[in-house]
């Protein structure tokens, strides 16, 4: 059975999935392709001195692509299912609903992981060959709170589909935007490094979120 | 499962509401900043105080220089004319264009040379020293081939037992140079690796002291690259002094290379002939760079340290011969009636960036006792709601709306079923 769900979320997040992974590569390549402008322009040297003196990172572009790519997986993997009341034939499946929701969304997140590990390993190598390893591992560092942020957008939006009251969805919706901005206060890099963990814990614990909906579906608190 | 999951989302809620409301009320509660600027007056030996509000004339005062109460201490109004006059030091730019400069103050020669030559004019923010550092630095070159210095070329790190070079071109090892500084650093007693560094790395400047090191001991040095080769000097101290931070000036009195602080929170003076350490007489006030914002205003007669935190604005001044305490003035910062009557509604705030970092974390501020009313008024709502309703989960969250106050009453008012 969980195989047969895996291949249902796979079917229906596949463009979704293919879209991210294209939208993530191409702003990855146009921040590589940013810094080989300034190395060809200004020499490798300035890409040092910009990084350690004026702090930045050089890979700007890509900070909200991993959570443009939470939120396409998690609309277009929980949208069919409150179509044409389809969440109710999904929890009649021979499967305990927390098992069910935990594979739903275990395929969204395996998905995203491995649009984020792509993207991560290029920018690794990338950076490896130009810099020192203290500053290529300072801009990994800089880049996991918007994974973060991708995440949690894409468990934010699986509870925002899946609850089925409009007043509702629009206060988690309102949450999700206070949750999300928090990773985007602080532009300085390796700002957010002494709380990646607790982040990393509160991200994981999101999850249960699309939980709390859907059984006030089971409940009958929704339509 | 389903519980922990409902008490993640009024967790989650309370503290978003945490940091958006009070960020919303201040931002729609602007308060105008009238910090006022204090100068040594040689002339008179007086602190004179310049206040400034917004469409408002400027504010001149006097105050003895170790006054209680400096903005009320008398009733004396100075012109900007007087000012000027009384602060040649710094508005002798001013007094010149009216031909009104003097030829001597207090038995020193005001020629435009000595004026400038002794200017020091250093701001420090505790953001650009609370922030992570990848542990790479950059070294320039002190003594260029040109005159006007360059970029620098190659960056340094540290090891267990020594520094080690790294070419930018080629993101590889410099061995020789690392080896040379490792060595001269070493001969020094430098105690690898350094725990505080401050340069100003900039092409720009006029000159190039390289960095104010302080080693694994505690241990002030001097450190910089002067054509390709290791200057390493250590700054005379007592043993049972250790260097917290040190901040190098770089400023047009080239006899000042810095200021450093102790780990008591005493304040030095970096002189660069025969790299003398000089402890400012500050008495009891602590200097924390690391919390305070700093600025230092040298000139021929004074040094004036500026240190504002969140609690206020102390200033000190320093004879400029001797060093010694010529006056000190502490401004309390005044609360605004919005952030007064914050204090009733907020019993607490909820922040993740800071003025005195440049870092990412929740940080909890503000406390107040005084918001306890209106924490138990809403509590009271949501229990009468919650009795009139029979719903358990309102008078639950009666009991944490005493503690959250408004944060807990509005997603118990809006969540619940």
């Amino acid at each position: 059975m969980t195989k047969a769900i895996l291949i249902k979320e796979y079917i229906k997040t596949r463009r979704a999935f293919w879209c991210s992974l294209l939208l993530s590569l191409f702003f990855t390549g146009y921040a590589i392709s940013g810094i080989n402008r300034v190395v060809a322009t200004h020499g490798i040297e300035h890409v040092w001195l910009i990084m350690l003196l004026k702090d930045q990172i050089f890979i700007d572009a890509i900070k909200y692509v991993p959570l443009l790519c939470g939120l396409l997986i998690g609309l277009s993997q929980m949208i069919p299912e409150m179509q044409l009341n389809r969440l109710k034939l999904t929890l009649h499946l021979p499967v305990p609903t927390l098992r069910l929701l935990l594979t739903m969304t275990g395929a969204g997140v395996a998905e995203l992981t491995l649009i984020y590990l792509i993207q991560f390993a290029i920018i690794t190598i990338y950076y490896s060959s130009l810099i020192a390893p203290e500053m290529t591992w300072s801009v990994l560092l800089t880049s996991i709170p918007w994974y973060l942020a991708g995440y949690t957008a894409y468990f934010f939006s699986a509870a925002v589909c899946l609850e089925g009251k409009w007043r509702r969805r629009i206060l988690l919706s309102l949450l999700a935007v206070g949750v999300l901005s928090v990773y985007y206060f602080q532009p300085i890099p390796g700002a957010y490094n002494g709380m990646l963990l607790p982040a990393l814990v509160v991200t994981l614990l999101l999850c249960l979120l699309a939980f709390t909906s859907v059984n006030r579906f089971k409940q009958g608190l929704i339509d | 499962m389903k519980k922990l999951s409902t008490i993640l989302l009024y967790i989650l809620s309370i503290a978003v509401l945490s940091w958006f409301l009070p960020w919303l009320y201040a931002l729609l509660t602007p308060t105008p900043s009238a910090e006022p600027f204090c100068a040594f007056s040689p002339v008179n030996g007086q602190w004179i105080i310049s206040r400034s509000a917004p469409g408002e004339k400027p504010q001149i005062t006097v105050a003895s220089p170790f006054s209680n109460d400096p903005l009320n201490e008398n009733d004396i109004r100075l012109t900007v004319a007087m000012r000027d006059s009384l602060v040649p030091q710094l508005y002798y730019r001013q007094l010149i264009a009216h031909d009104l400069l003097p030829d001597s103050i207090a038995g020193k020669e005001t020629s435009v040379h000595n004026l400038r030559t002794k200017e020091v004019f250093f701001n420090n923010s505790p953001r650009e020293i609370n922030k992570h550092t990848p542990g790479v630095w950059l070294m320039m070159e002190s003594m260029p081939v040109r005159v006007d210095l360059s970029d620098p070329e190659e960056t340094f790190r540290f090891t267990a037992d020594g520094i080690e070079f790294i070419r930018m071109a080629d993101n590889t090892v410099n061995t020789d140079r690392s080896c040379r500084f490792t060595e001269a650093m070493k001969s020094r007693g430098f105690t690898f690796p350094a725990i505080d560094l401050s340069a100003n790395i900039s092409s720009k400047k006029a000159y190039d002291e390289g960095y104010l090191m302080t080693d694994y001991d505690g241990k002030l040095y001097h450190v910089k690259q002067q054509a390709g080769r290791p200057y390493v000097a250590q700054f005379s101290l007592p043993d049972s002094v250790k260097i917290s931070k040190a901040i190098i000036w770089e400023e047009s009195d080239r006899s000042l290379l810095g200021m450093a602080v102790d780990t008591d929170g005493h304040p030095y003076l970096l002189k660069t002939d025969g790299h003398l350490a000089v402890r400012l007489p500050a008495g009891s006030i602590k200097v924390n760079p690391r919390s305070q914002t700093l600025m230092a205003m040298g000139n021929l007669f004074n040094i004036t340290l500026r240190l504002s935190d969140s609690d206020g604005t102390q200033w000190l001044t320093f004879d400029a011969d001797d060093l010694s305490l010529a006056g000190s003035l502490y401004f309390p910062r005044q609360k605004s009636a919005a952030a007064t009557a914050a204090r009733y509604i907020f019993p607490y705030t909820l922040s993740f960036v800071s003025v005195y970092d440049s870092l990412a974390y929740p940080r909890i501020s503000n406390l107040s006792w005084l918001a306890l009313p209106l924490n138990i008024l809403l509590a009271v709502i949501l229990m009468a709601i919650g009795i009139r309703r029979k719903n358990c989960g309102l008078k639950a969250g009666a009991a944490v709306t005493v503690i959250f106050g408004i944060y807990s009453f509005i997603p118990f008012i809006l969540l619940h079923d």
